[in-house]
């Protein structure tokens, strides 16, 4: 529970506080949103429904504990159950191949640059849990954190992470990449 | 390509989520609600309005079937809508029990697990649930024929009810074949395309995949 000093806020006060620390941390709803949801139009219903859950499980946040790492776990399971029903909803009106990233018609994945194209084309390959392991690590958390956020071991962690970073050398290797090898049909 | 290459482009999407945030206060203010609550609230709601309907089948069924305990085909359709009624219930419970154990506040890894459990119930008491109908109508219609009108229909024309029994178990297996023929090629119809998923075990197997991953992911 958020404090147990004083009078329980008032529901003014607790979105006001909901809200600065929303506004502290929004940039990691957008960055899960990019990652986990193809197109605009998905990525907005991703970042709303992020947005509202985050908000109907807010009276239970605990302030002694890392507001980020809360609002990840939020964010990654609302990211990975709605793309499981969008992936469902989508696979049959227009199969994507994963190394053809040129046929998705989203501006975010067509990107000019091609470090973002690399990033983009190295998510689109890993299953959802792997996906979110690598984007913890690009946001900076360590073992720990990201064990705690995903509910595995450090150990764990750590293995899989030097997993991934052997199947990223194996993989693209070559400047295009295109092996095609998702990282989930490797393990 | 290394691991640590990928910080960089991953900085550069941060600066691109800047302009995304512009936007926020326009989602906040948005007063629908996602699809995977909408989709939520209404499991939820439809799984409350099977589990009433279920409760005045069994209100139906139950008195029917001891009333006419001596009558051994009224008392198999009687118990037959009983126990389809009670096994109704009990499904809707547990889903519901289920949607409520599923907390996005838990790790992601139990969270998915809490899911995907719900999501194989759901599934397989569809099946079990849903098929049975193309026998199901018998009984409920001898009941309601002997309950409302007072007409034993297995005694007007048993034939018919024997018939209907051998159409039924044959349109099971037709289902299920033809739900597994078009599941490579499933319809635009969302509705269709659902049922022909779950009808030919497409989602039970995807759902056993998925929890499969996250055993894996969570176990090495």
């Amino acid at each position: 529970m958020a404090s147990n000093d004083g009078p329980p806020p008032s529901d003014a006060s607790k979105k006001a506080a909901f809200e600065d620390l929303l506004a502290k941390h929004r940039r990691l709803v957008f960055k899960v949103a990019a990652t986990y949801a193809r197109n605009p139009d998905d990525r907005r219903d991703l970042v709303q429904e992020i947005l509202i859950q985050t908000w109907r499980a807010y009276p239970g946040y605990d302030a002694s504990r890392s507001f980020s790492t809360w609002m990840y776990r939020i964010a990654l399971n609302v990211a990975i159950s709605h793309r499981r029903s969008v992936v469902y909803r989508t696979r049959h009106v227009s199969e994507i191949a994963d190394d053809d990233l040129s046929a998705i018609p989203d501006s975010a994945v067509r990107e000019p640059d091609d470090r973002l194209r690399d990033l983009y084309r190295v998510i689109e390959r890993l299953d959802d849990l792997n996906r979110a392991l690598v984007l913890l690590y690009l946001d900076g958390y360590n073992y720990r954190e990201t064990a705690e956020v995903l509910g595995i071991s450090e150990t764990n962690v750590a293995t899989k992470l030097n997993r991934i970073r052997e199947w990223l050398r194996e993989e693209f290797a070559t400047p295009d990449g295109k092996k095609g090898t998702s990282w989930n049909s490797k393990i | 390509m290394e691991l640590e290459d990928l910080k960089t482009a991953w900085q550069q999407l941060e600066h691109r989520v800047e302009v995304a945030e512009i936007r926020l206060h326009e989602y906040r203010e948005q007063r629908t609600v996602g699809a995977l609550r909408r989709l939520l609230m209404r499991m939820t709601a439809g799984q409350a309005i099977q589990a009433v309907l279920s409760v005045m089948a069994i209100a139906v069924a139950a008195p029917f079937w001891i009333q006419h305990r001596h009558i051994p085909h009224l008392l198999i359709a009687g118990l037959t809508l009983h126990i389809y009624g009670v096994a109704m219930v009990c499904s809707c419970v547990v889903q519901i029990l289920l949607i409520g154990q599923i907390y996005y506040t838990e790790s992601v890894v139990m969270c998915q697990r809490r899911t995907l459990e719900f999501q194989r119930l759901r599934v397989l008491s569809s099946l079990a649930l849903g098929l049975p109908w193309w026998i199901l109508w018998i009984p409920v219609t001898m009941v309601g024929a002997e309950r409302f009108m007072g007409t034993d229909l297995y005694q007007v024309s048993p034939g018919w009810i024997q018939v209907s029994l051998v159409i039924g178990l044959c349109g099971i297996g037709a289902s299920i074949g033809v739900a597994r023929r078009l599941a490579a090629h499933p319809p635009e119809s969302k509705v269709l395309r659902n049922l022909i998923d779950s009808l030919s075990g497409c989602s039970l197997a995807r759902t056993i995949r998925q929890f499969e991953e996250i055993q894996r992911f969570a176990g090495e």
